[in-house]
């Protein structure tokens, strides 16, 4: 009687560990969760569904559900505003600054456990190598950036113990693997860690051409030149003469190579941590799918293939799926000329859009 | 224990879901390439182009994730629901629905079903069980850091109780997911095996889900970390 009794209280204990990870640890889960708060009127933990198939990563992870899964990235003012150093340094400096109070103290301990100073990390000039000069130390004790990076937003142990975790079960310690060891009260000091190294990435892009090459068409919203109406464009269009070498931003792998009658033939390059960046209009290719490429490499020959009114590289640069000025990252060393067509001259005249529409068509070196 | 059975279930097969969805992404990408070569073709498909971008292919791998999610849920995990123990079930039946009776048929009359469900259940109940144990392991190990033990010791301790965890879902419920599992598949292929070749096309689709799900768990769950 006794056994079967203990017996009951260990398979009791056993059904509710299962629900509890469930709850926690599923969509459905999170979906009953909301359910139910909703009934009972309470604000609900559960982060957005799909957010659930990301390993929290790269995805900001706000308190409600319904909210559009999105990146957190910086608005471009605040990009702009970050003083020039190390990529690691200026993401790290970017993000540190967005914080509040509370959420600083596992990095202020960081800086005082590596004998640094808080106040350097307060200061435009000095806060980013000040940055990368702490997680460059921190990443000898962790084993990766990613651990260290994760340490400077959720504490020395616990991205220690998330590391020594990661490395029992044999993966490389990036911040998806580390992600899955830490408690779901951890998702604020993921999201930062997340943006932060998304931003590390980011900065550290080089040019997909020579430096001082000409921007024919910025980031943002114009009037298409061939369509005739208002339009997003969503990367920059670079001038270069047809068969130029366009080359790859940064290390990653080719997830596209295909050609359609928009944008041409494309290539897509996956750099990891949420950023991708795509080079169209080319009119060769000299990388294929699922291939590894380093800084530098040719990954095609730039054209003028596709909807596009010359010769051109249009640059897209995508952080957590969603495209941002690639001018904000656009590398330390690279000058970049922006050299925009004139506006067209303000005419009293009954407007014609036939003649609008050629006239439009005819700026060279845009899509 | 029907409730924590499904639950068991659905952990681990959300664990394998979240390990496609990549894959998934990678399939969705090259399917909007070939597609977009052909909508730029045509004026009025033209704009289609434009319209699914890297946003719409990572929400539609992740949702293709999601509905897989729950369609091996609703084939594999929810028969948990319909659990009895065995001292429950012997006034409600006849012997021939007995466990050791299953077993015979499976081994006498094997059939797609009777073969995969079992055994995807019991991937699906080691990966959600490792699942669990990671939880209480973190969970365990932030709370013990507040000096409730030592430093240097709530890290073995916390590993200690998530092998005790696993262990005790395992033992207490896992086999119990893989018999409900192997009694749902053979009731359904003995009643479909009334007709001719029922027993062998007795869900099939529902296996057909799961199976690859059930591998992608078996490769995604190092379940032997805890003892390194």
């Amino acid at each position: 009687m006794f056994v079967q009794a203990k017996s009951g209280l260990l398979n009791l204990f056993g059904a509710l560990l299962c629900l509890w990870a469930a709850a926690y640890h599923t969509p459905v889960g999170a979906l009953l969760r909301v359910v139910s708060a909703k009934v009972l009127g309470q604000r609900s933990s559960a982060r957005p569904l799909l957010s659930y198939y990301s390993g929290g990563v790269w995805d900001v992870q706000r308190q409600e559900m319904n909210i559009e899964s999105t990146p957190d990235v910086p608005d471009p003012q605040q990009l702009a505003a970050v003083p020039p150093g190390p990529a690691l340094g200026r993401a790290l400096f970017l993000t540190w600054g967005k914080l509040p109070y509370e959420q600083r103290r596992p990095g202020v301990a960081l800086i005082t456990r590596y004998g640094l100073q808080p106040s350097a990390f307060e200061q435009p000039g000095l806060g980013p190598d000040a940055a990368t000069q702490l997680v460059d130390r921190c990443k000898l004790d962790l084993g990766s950036e990613d651990a260290a990076v994760l340490a400077f937003f959720a504490g020395f142990d616990l991205a220690r113990y998330a590391a020594e975790r990661t490395t029992a079960e044999g993966y490389p310690l990036t911040l998806e693997r580390l992600a899955m060891r830490l408690p779901p009260d951890a998702a604020p000091a993921l999201d930062n860690a997340s943006q932060a190294l998304l931003l590390t990435t980011a900065y550290g892009l080089s040019w997909p051409v020579p430096a001082g090459t000409r921007v024919t068409s910025p980031f943002g919203w114009r009037d298409h030149p061939l369509l005739g109406r208002k339009q997003l464009h969503t990367g920059v269009d670079l001038s270069v003469p047809e068969g130029s070498d366009v080359h790859a931003t940064a290390a990653g792998t080719v997830t596209r190579v295909s050609e359609d009658a928009m944008n041409g033939k494309l290539v897509i390059i996956d750099h990891g941590r949420g950023v991708t960046t795509a080079y169209c209009h080319n009119s060769a290719f000299r990388v294929r799918v699922g291939q590894l490429v380093k800084e530098g490499d040719v990954v095609a020959a730039s054209g003028n293939t596709g909807r596009s009114t010359g010769p051109h590289v249009h640059y897209q640069l995508e952080l957590g799926h969603q495209p941002v000025d690639p001018l904000l990252f656009k590398g330390k060393d690279t000058r970049v000329a922006l050299e925009l067509p004139p506006p067209h001259p303000v005419s009293k005249k009954k407007p014609d859009p036939l003649k609008d529409a050629f006239d439009k068509a005819s700026v060279p070196g845009t899509d | 224990m029907p409730l924590g059975l499904l639950a068991l279930v659905a952990v681990g097969v959300h664990a394998a879901a979240d390990s496609v969805d990549d894959r998934l992404r990678w399939v969705i990408d090259q399917l909007d390439a070939a597609l977009d070569g052909v909508f730029a073709d045509f004026e009025f498909t033209r704009a289609w182009v434009d319209a699914v971008g890297s946003v719409e292919r990572t929400h539609a791998a992740r949702g293709l994730a999601f509905l897989w999610e729950l369609a091996v849920d609703v084939t594999v995990a929810l028969p948990a629901l319909g659990y009895l123990e065995e001292s429950e079930r012997a006034p409600l039946i006849n012997p021939k629905w007995t466990w050791s009776a299953q077993l015979l048929r499976l081994r006498q009359r094997p059939t797609p079903m009777r073969v995969i469900r079992p055994v995807a259940t019991g991937v699906f109940a080691v990966a959600g069980a490792y699942a669990i144990a990671r939880m209480v392991e973190s969970s365990l190990y932030l709370a013990l850091r507040s000096g409730i033990v030592p430093d240097g010791i709530n890290g073995p301790v916390a590993r200690i109780a998530a092998l005790g965890a696993m262990v005790l879902v395992l033992a207490s419920l896992g086999w119990r997911a893989v018999l409900r599992a192997l009694q749902h598949a053979d009731q359904l292929c003995e009643e479909r095996g009334k007709k001719k070749g029922g027993a062998l096309t007795a869900g099939l689709i529902g296996s057909a889900l799961a199976l690859p799900l059930a591998l992608a768990a078996a490769i995604d769950t190092p379940w032997w970390s805890f003892f390194r």
